[in-house]
């Protein structure tokens, strides 16, 4: 169980609150999806569940599997079984995919890595996300486009094994086909780990359709405002941020 | 420029692999296609190296070391420098483009640690008359602890046709990385050690010269 309980959260450096009371409670097994227009916080609560250093928990806690979280290392909370699909995922010269994803299972393995085992995985793996073998070797996400470097993000994530996945804006920079095949190989993950949960935060509610979430909520202000299944989604997609909360004023006022 | 005037001088003048441990001020002169030298500066010294066909060189160092690379007939260097340090110590490399059509790329990366303070001095020099040159050259510090460090990127260019370009870079690993990195579950240590091998290692070397390197990069790691 996941479960993030009245946090308020503000940057840094300039104390801005981006997170306010926010809760959200993922059983396992369950997929949520978070949508909103740009700048309601919906990348920073990725960021925070993963301890990231520019933001403040001020009050609230996050727990996971009956431990609280927040107050961990950003290290500690992804060995828990926590794993982030970033958005926009750093490039790093000179260390390698398999260099790093070997690392991170030498962490959670005491060194018990086997080596034949790894590069067969790796290797099965790539081929099903249909990227070139040789990505295997080149430093992370170094000269990809976009979509491979999703993909490889993919990769990490089908190698290390989480059970509870955020997937910050999956869909951007990637076209139809890659999204399918992103997706596809997600939804078999998850079909092989009935237990993972996953948090979809998106724009857009096509990844939506590929990868079908339990409940949707809709974020402003730093909050949810509103939640239910995929046909908030497409109410959404159909009339707008603005005015599907206009609509919500306007019943109210009736 | 003036060549300096060395006590020695070793001429390569067959195809292979070289090893070199330099203590002492030396002139090298490349003579043949696919060498290959690699380099340790165990001690503050001069070096002069005059290229008369296309070669690859690199060098370790933790010392001060003032490096003349002369690139003559139609030749390329490239040359990697590798510094580690905690010390006050400066590495000028200065490259002459003698002749038209020559080609180098000096590419020096350095970790400046404890209270260090490394500096590059990097001069690429091409005069008049020596067209259809490239010189290009590319620079990185990592600071760690409370090290210091300077880059001087120079190109002195006296021709209109010739390309030239130089990068440089001083400062901490970005924290975007070590962020990346931990949210695979790597701890902060072990994502260091990943990263300064990573910007060290800047292509594969022989076995036992790479060693050279990882000795120092421990002793950055057990800090």
């Amino acid at each position: 169980m996941f479960i993030i309980d009245k946090i308020n959260v503000k940057t840094k450096d300039s104390g801005k609150e981006i997170l306010k009371d926010f809760s959200l409670t993922i059983k396992p097994g369950e997929i949520h999806a978070i949508m909103g227009p740009n700048g309601v916080g919906k990348s920073t609560l990725s960021k925070v569940i993963m301890a990231h250093p520019d933001y403040i928990i001020t009050s609230g806690t996050i727990k996971y599997k009956d431990q609280t979280i927040n107050g961990l290392l950003t290290d500690e909370i992804a060995r828990n079984g926590i794993y982030l699909l970033m958005q926009d995922p750093a490039i790093i010269e000179g260390v390698s995919n398999s260099e790093c994803l070997r690392t991170a299972l030498n962490e959670r393995n005491d060194n018990n890595t086997n080596l034949y085992t790894f590069i067969t995985k790796m290797k099965n793996e790539l081929e099903s996300l249909k990227l070139p073998s040789d990505i295997m070797h080149q430093s992370i996400n170094k000269g990809l486009s976009g979509g491979e470097r999703k993909k490889n993000e993919v990769l990490g994530l089908k190698i290390l094994k989480p059970s509870f996945i955020i997937l910050d804006e999956l869909d951007s920079g990637l076209d139809v086909d890659s999204l399918k095949v992103v997706a596809n190989n997600i939804n078999k993950y998850l079909n092989e780990n009935k237990n993972t949960s996953v948090l979809i935060i998106t724009h857009y509610s096509r990844i939506l359709d590929l990868i079908k979430p339990n409940y949707v909520h809709q974020m402003e202000d730093g909050k949810i405002i509103k939640t239910g299944d995929i046909d908030l989604a497409k109410e959404i997609e159909k009339i707008g941020y603005s005015r599907v909360n206009e609509i919500k004023e306007s019943e109210t006022n009736e | 420029m003036n060549n300096i005037l060395l006590d020695s001088i070793i001429n390569y003048d067959k195809k292979g692999i070289y090893k070199l441990n330099l203590d002492k001020d030396i002139t090298i002169n490349v003579k043949e296609e696919d060498i290959k030298i690699y380099i340790v500066t165990k001690k503050d010294v001069k070096v002069s190296i005059n290229i008369f066909k296309s070669t690859t060189i690199y060098n370790i160092t933790t010392k001060n070391i003032n490096i003349d690379i002369n690139i003559l007939n139609k030749s390329k260097v490239d040359f990697y420098n590798m510094a580690i340090t905690d010390k006050n110590i400066v590495n000028t490399i200065n490259v002459t483009h003698k002749n038209k059509k020559t080609k180098s790329n000096i590419i020096s990366h350095g970790i400046s640690y404890k209270s260090g303070d490394l500096k590059f001095i990097i001069n690429g020099y091409i005069r008049k008359g020596m067209t259809d040159s490239y010189c290009t050259q590319s620079s990185r510090i990592i600071n760690l602890d409370d090290g210091k460090s300077l880059i001087r990127p120079n190109l002195y260019i006296d021709e209109f046709d010739c390309v030239a370009n130089h990068s440089a870079y001083t400062g901490p690993f970005d924290e975007k990385i070590l962020f990346y990195l931990e949210t695979k579950g790597i701890n902060r240590k072990e994502a260091f050690k990943l990263l300064l091998n990573g910007f060290m290692k800047m292509k594969d070397l022989p076995k036992d010269y790479e060693i050279i390197l990882e000795k120092l990069l421990n002793k950055v790691m057990r800090r």
